[in-house]
């Protein structure tokens, strides 16, 4: 019964060689990727450090980036805001005559009166 | 070839380019196989193949001697590929291009290429989980023992030797549906 057992799995590891076998079976390198693997070296020669800077990746992370642009649009909103001089103002319908020093005058003379 | 690999390190480690061109000789087969098996797709194969003898080129004064320069690029291999898998379906949850991952079928160029035999596996192959494939491929194909395995993808080795159970049940029953055992 062991023995049976241990023919089928057997049997069943040789399957799945098999089957990987098979699946890259026409999976091999050929010349012209071999010649571009072998070119590595010299793609890998030792570069300036402006051309290594030129090649540089930068990554921004997208949520500061975009709150960073909304303070800036923000910040800069307001400054200009307070170059901006006043145009024409609205001038009011009526005006206010002051003619309180006729009172004033009056307080001031009333005691010579007496 | 003439070298060890403890020759090849030490010469690679000098930036021979000798050393390199007999690294690639021997090991690049062997990756891009293993590439394929986990993309199910040449030329993305190809691509993380190049990927990772670069990385060997530009890392090797870093890389640490716990392990084989030929496990190193394997896990490098693996990983990638896998990093590329992962990807795809990360993309794929915001943009609703599914098809090339859902079907695990050949794509139209290659179904002209290959037989009818071999979309068959391909199908299959696809069908695997990626965390038995890879296991599989490497104890199964390439003859790898469990402990070698275990370092190349930095698993315990009862967990290696879960996964290859694991992955035999799972492909016993892929096999099965498609009446092949």
């Amino acid at each position: 019964m062991n023995n049976k057992q241990n023919l089928k799995d057997e049997q069943f590891n040789r399957l799945i060689k098999e089957t990987f076998e098979a699946s890259v079976a026409s999976i091999h390198v050929d010349d012209s990727f071999k010649n571009k693997l072998l070119s590595i070296p010299q793609q890998c020669k030792k570069q300036s450090a402006w051309s290594k800077f030129l090649e540089r990746e930068i990554t921004l992370p997208l949520l500061p980036l975009s709150a960073f642009a909304v303070i800036l649009i923000f910040v800069s909103t307001m400054t200009l805001s307070t170059f901006i001089l006043p145009g024409e103002l609205p001038e009011p319908e009526f005006e206010i005559i002051e003619n309180y020093h006729q009172f004033i005058s009056y307080e001031n003379t009333s005691h010579l009166n007496n | 070839m003439g070298y060890s690999e403890e020759e090849i390190t030490k010469l690679l480690k000098d930036q021979s380019d000798l050393a390199f061109n007999a690294f690639v000789e021997t090991y690049s087969n062997q990756l891009l196989r293993i590439a394929y098996v986990i993309l199910g797709d040449k030329q993305l194969a190809e691509d993380i193949v190049q990927e990772s003898f670069l990385a060997l080129y530009q890392n090797i004064n870093n890389i640490r001697g716990d392990s084989t320069l030929k496990t190193w690029v394997t896990r490098v291999t693996i990983n990638k590929s896998k990093n590329v898998i992962r990807r795809n379906k990360f993309k794929s949850l915001f943009i609703l291009d599914k098809l090339s991952l859902k079907d695990p079928s050949p794509s139209p160029d290659e179904a002209l290429n290959l037989t009818e035999r071999e979309k068959h596996i391909k199908t299959l192959l696809m069908s695997l989980p990626l965390k038995y494939k890879d296991v599989l491929y490497l104890h199964y194909y390439e003859e790898m023992k469990v402990k070698d395995i275990a370092k190349v993808l930095e698993i315990s080795e009862s967990g290696i030797k879960s996964r290859l159970q694991r992955g035999r049940e799972h492909m016993k029953k892929l096999l099965q549906e498609r009446g092949a055992y």
